[in-house]
């Protein structure tokens, strides 16, 4: 038969295993002191950084980053190589490499050549004159890398012609001695290929450009703000109830 | 016999709230901030209203106390911190209202389905209902999969979909979490249940038919799960029991793999995605899969901007919500609910494995085992996820994991009394 005792752990361990909704008017009603206290800390320290926080003007840019579009050979698989790679313009923005600034937020979503710049600073005038610099350099770094990349092509372009000229005269020397012709013209072919595929290179060079912005919002705290700070003290009020409760309930139990 | 009509609706409404997560398409009902669909499905509506007749039922009845399922204080911390990080980032505008509140709304959701299923079954007779229905409900999904290998008309994202689905990690991950659990319960309990071999070789069939599901999805990181998984189930089966014809089973299972995967691969042609990881057990191939198209591209990114965006990240986060994608759970639960709710996060799965680990090792009904090794196998199927995606927050595979919670968590507390 069970004793006394046992009987005794064993409710005590089916009360453990339930929630008494009881329980919880009771305490509820026991520390309505502090669950209000801490409601009214939170509202009035809401309405405090509503009326009293200074205005911030929040501005973004997207830029679409340039690069050459490579096709795979043997895959077919398309992809870009940029003039820069984004995660290290992303990289080098947050540390300020462009100038000196305030922090910037850099965002590239996944699997896009797109890259969106913010920055929060306290004038309207001052967002945009930085976003602006912040474009300004980065457009001019990777357009001076896109048209050195040109001119390197045209380069190779017209040197190339030279070679097929220089065939051109070697073949018309061969015919003047009777010679065999065909690995020459055979030079000329794979000649020409190579400049179809630098053309073909030089079209696929796509230049970086703004896509949107600069785009700038006003940042304060809006009259939601009031509401989530009494909300948060009402709920640290009640975590607060709840936990002196369990707390009160172990003390009795050791 | 007099009908218990509340016991019946009870177990009906878990029946439609299985049916609803297997076969629910998703219904937009607006855009985020970020321009982000807000989705509905069928088993939302039907959980806040099976929820809400739940309450009153309750209230109206005369009780006061209500049974405390395992894991309810780690949830509640779980959710409490969260909710907390929220407020605190709404108060500062650092997070976005909708945002906050429709992401933790869903999280809510699922903790809901796992209260409610374990609160609506009272008998283990019900659960086992349940897992029937759901070996069907499976099949049926299956089905549709098979259907669009051989039409080839494919409804996912790279191969075939689930119903009511189309992304390629969700389907995968869906299909994924099914064969474990159908699959444990296969090897643990349909095999010694006094039936014709026929009838459990038909039942093993269905419970391993989710695996084509996986393969057709197209999904690398699914693909390398479900290895991970089968790697787990057969350790746990070797720890448990060495029998002979479970054995035999399960390398009937393994050859059975072979010819479906070949099946899928000829049939869809965005499988051969899957085939850049296959030599797994190199290692080396999904390393660098996982380095170049997640870690480099990404999480570091990704970790690096956290890092810098906020002074009181480390402990309560940028609220929940807050990250787009950030292919990583831990990263994600490390950027929107801080250090502390990171820490919670791992002492809420501590708890599930503990749980789960206890019933396996000291069940002696073949069904609770069953249930525990699932539980058990997914949790930690879930926690290699997490290391390449946000398994976590994916609604289809997570609807179908607390669901199998509630119902494992139920029959252990059933068992023990």
């Amino acid at each position: 038969m069970p004793s006394d005792t046992d009987n005794l752990k064993e409710s005590s361990e089916n009360q453990l295993k339930e929630i008494d909704l009881l329980d919880f008017i009771r305490i509820i009603k026991k520390r309505k002191k502090i669950i209000l206290g801490l409601f009214l800390i939170g509202l009035i320290t809401g309405i405090l950084w509503y009326f009293l926080t200074p205005s911030s003007y929040q501005g973004t840019i997207i830029l679409k980053i340039g690069g050459i579009d490579r096709i795979a050979e043997a895959t077919g698989k398309k992809s870009i190589e940029y003039f820069e790679n984004i995660n290290e313009i992303a990289e080098r923005l947050r540390k300020g490499a462009y100038g000196d600034y305030p922090k910037v937020e850099v965002i590239n979503p996944s699997s896009t050549n797109f890259i969106e710049i913010s920055i929060v600073t306290e004038g309207r005038d001052k967002t945009i004159t930085v976003l602006e610099k912040i474009k300004t350099d980065i457009l001019s770094i990777h357009n001076q890398k896109a048209n050195e990349k040109k001119e390197a092509i045209d380069q190779e372009i017209s040197s190339l012609k030279n070679t097929i000229e220089s065939f051109q005269r070697d073949i018309s020397y061969a015919l003047s001695q009777k010679e065999q012709i065909t690995p020459l013209k055979l030079e000329i072919y794979k000649t020409e290929k190579l400049i179809n595929d630098l053309e073909k290179e030089k079209t696929n060079i796509s230049m970086t450009e703004t896509i949107k912005g600069p785009d700038v919002t006003e940042k304060r705290p809006n009259y939601l703000t009031i509401f989530f700070a009494a909300t948060l003290g009402l709920y640290i009020g009640l975590t607060l109830a709840f936990f002196i409760d369990w707390l009160g309930k172990m003390e009795k139990r050791l | 016999m007099a009908i218990n009509y509340k016991e019946t609706f009870k177990i009906l409404s878990l029946i439609l709230l299985a049916g609803a997560i297997a076969f629910s398409p998703s219904f937009s009902a607006g855009t985020l901030s970020n321009e982000k669909i807000i989705e509905i499905r069928v088993e939302d509506i039907l959980i806040f209203v099976f929820g809400f007749l739940l309450i009153i039922s309750f209230l109206t009845s005369g009780k006061t106390k209500v049974e405390r399922p395992p894991l309810f204080f780690p949830i509640l911390i779980w959710l409490g911190i969260g909710l907390l990080s929220i407020l605190i980032n709404w108060a500062f505008s650092n997070l976005s209202v909708d945002k906050g509140f429709f992401y933790f709304l869903k999280e809510l959701q699922f903790f809901i389905f796992y209260f409610y299923v374990f609160w609506c079954i009272k008998k283990i007779d019900t659960a086992k209902l349940l897992v029937n229905f759901w070996l069907f409900f499976a099949s049926i999904n299956v089905l549709y999969v098979f259907y669009q290998i051989v039409s080839g008309l494919r409804h996912g994202e790279y191969g075939t979909a689930a119903i009511g689905e189309w992304g390629v990690f969700p389907t995968g991950s869906f299909f994924l979490l099914l064969l474990i659990f159908l699959f444990n319960l296969f090897l643990y309990y349909f095999l010694r249940l006094n039936i014709s071999i026929p009838q459990k070789a038909g039942l093993g069939v269905l419970s391993f038919a989710p695996i084509l599901g996986v393969f057709g999805s197209a999904s690398k990181t699914n693909f390398a799960a479900l290895i991970f998984a089968l790697f787990l189930t057969f350790l746990f089966l070797f720890l448990r029991k060495l029998d002979f014809k479970v054995i035999l089973v399960f390398i009937l299972a393994i050859v059975f793999m072979i010819p479906t995967f070949s099946f899928v691969l000829k049939n869809v042609p965005d499988v051969i995605r899957v085939k850049e990881i296959i030599p797994i057990f190199s290692f080396k191939p999904l390393w660098e899969s996982y380095l170049n198209s997640r870690f480099y591209d990404v999480i570091k990114p990704t970790f690096e901007a956290s890092l810098e965006s906020s002074a009181h990240l480390p402990f309560l986060g940028m609220g929940i919500g807050y990250v787009g994608e950030a292919h990583n759970q831990y990263l994600r639960n490390f950027i929107e609910v801080g250090f502390i709710n990171s820490l919670m996060f791992f002492i809420l799965i501590l708890a599930i494995v503990r749980r789960s680990w206890q019933g396996f090792s000291k069940s002696r009904d073949g069904f609770a085992v069953g249930l525990s090794a699932g539980l058990l196998t997914t949790t930690l199927t879930l926690l290699f996820l997490s290391f390449a995606v946000e398994p976590f927050i994916v609604v289809k595979p997570m609807s179908v994991y607390w669901f199998f919670t509630g119902i494992t968590m139920a029959v252990l507390s059933l068992n023990k009394k």
